[in-house]
C-alpha cells in the first residue's frame, strides 16, 4: 500500500508541477553586505543581464526551464572591492569538471563553486552579521 | 475610503471568490506537502504577500527547487518568496523576486478563476513552454509593474 502511494506520488507530483517556476544555478551572497549581480547564460535567449541586488545570506538564480544552467559571465559589484568580472574561461577554471549545473558562492575573496547547498543555519548567520561598509 | 478604492476592494474580493477552486487546491497540496515536511522535521513557514498566502520551506516532493501558484496560494520549495531572479528563461529579464513573479500568476488566477489552468495549458501548448504568455507576462509584471494579463 505504501509502495503504491509512493508510486502515485512520484507520478502525480511532477505532472502537477508542469506549471512550476523552477530555480536554477543559484549564486549565494556570503558577504555581510548587499551585492549586485549581473549574469548571462547560454540558455537564456536575449539575456539582458539585469543588475540584481542580493542581500547577505540570500541568493539569486535563473527562473524557469527544466535544463541545467551554466553561466557564461558573472559580474559582481560589492561595497568593499573593485567590480569583479568572471568570463566563461574564469568560470570554467573555478567549476569542477562534469558538473551540469552551476552553484556559486560570492564571499569577500570572490566567487567559488559550491558542491552542495549551504545550510540554512549558515545563511541565517551571514544574514545577521552587520554590514560595515557603505551600502550601494 | 473613496468610491474608486471601494470598487477596487470589491473587485479584489470578487477575484478571490472566483479563484477559490484554485486556492482550495493550493491549500490542499500545501497542507499535504507541509505535513510531509513536519514529519521530516522541516517546518513550513506561512506568510502573506502579493495578494496570496505564501507557504515556504516546503520539502522537495516536486523533484526540483522552485515555486508554484494555485490561485491565492503560493508554494515555495528550495527557494523563498524573496529569492531573486537574475535571469529568467521566459524573457531574459531579471532583477525581481520569485514572489513578484508568482504575484503575477495570482492576478491571472483571480481574473480567470477556474479557467486559469486550462488556458495556461493552452498557452504552453501553443507557444512552447518558455514562451507561454502567462509566464512572460508574469515576468514583465514583476520587472516593470505592467499588467500580468496575457492580452
Amino acid at each position: 500500500m505504501v509502495k503504491v502511494k509512493r508510486t502515485v506520488l512520484l507520478v502525480v507530483m511532477p505532472l502537477l508541477c508542469a506549471g512550476c517556476d523552477t530555480m536554477h544555478a543559484p549564486i549565494y551572497n556570503m558577504t555581510s553586505c548587499p551585492i549586485e549581480i549581473v549574469a548571462s547564460t547560454s540558455k537564456v535567449q536575449h539575456s539582458l543581464g539585469t543588475p540584481t541586488r542580493v542581500l547577505p545570506g540570500h541568493n539569486s538564480g535563473v527562473l524557469g526551464g527544466d535544463e541545467p544552467v551554466r553561466y557564461e559571465e558573472i559580474i559582481v559589484r560589492d561595497t568593499r572591492n573593485a567590480e569583479r568580472r568572471y568570463d566563461e574561461n574564469a568560470l570554467a577554471a573555478l567549476r569542477p569538471a562534469d558538473v551540469p549545473e552551476d552553484r556559486w558562492a560570492y564571499s569577500d575573496g570572490g566567487l567559488s563553486f559550491l558542491t552542495q547547498e549551504p545550510s540554512t543555519a549558515s545563511l541565517d548567520q551571514i544574514a545577521a552579521r552587520p554590514c560595515s561598509a557603505n551600502v550601494p | 475610503m473613496d468610491g474608486s478604492s471601494a470598487l477596487d476592494g470589491l473587485a479584489d474580493l470578487a477575484g478571490k471568490i472566483w479563484s477559490l477552486p484554485n486556492t482550495a487546491l493550493g491549500l490542499t497540496i500545501g497542507t499535504f506537502d507541509g505535513l510531509i515536511g513536519v514529519a521530516m522535521g522541516q517546518i513550513p513557514e506561512i506568510g502573506f504577500g502579493q495578494g496570496a498566502i505564501q507557504i515556504s520551506n516546503l520539502p522537495n516532493i516536486w523533484g526540483f527547487a522552485g515555486a508554484i501558484t494555485f490561485g491565492d496560494v503560493q508554494l515555495y520549495t528550495g527557494v523563498s518568496p524573496t529569492t531573486m531572479i537574475n535571469n529568467s528563461n521566459y524573457t531574459g529579464e531579471g532583477g525581481f523576486s520569485f514572489e513578484e513573479h508568482e504575484g503575477g500568476h495570482t492576478i491571472q488566477s483571480d481574473v480567470l478563476g477556474p479557467l486559469f489552468f486550462p488556458l495556461y495549458g493552452i498557452g504552453a501548448l501553443t507557444n512552447g513552454w518558455n514562451s507561454n504568455p502567462f509566464e512572460t507576462h508574469a515576468d514583465y509584471h514583476a520587472a516593470y509593474g505592467t499588467s500580468a494579463l496575457p492580452w
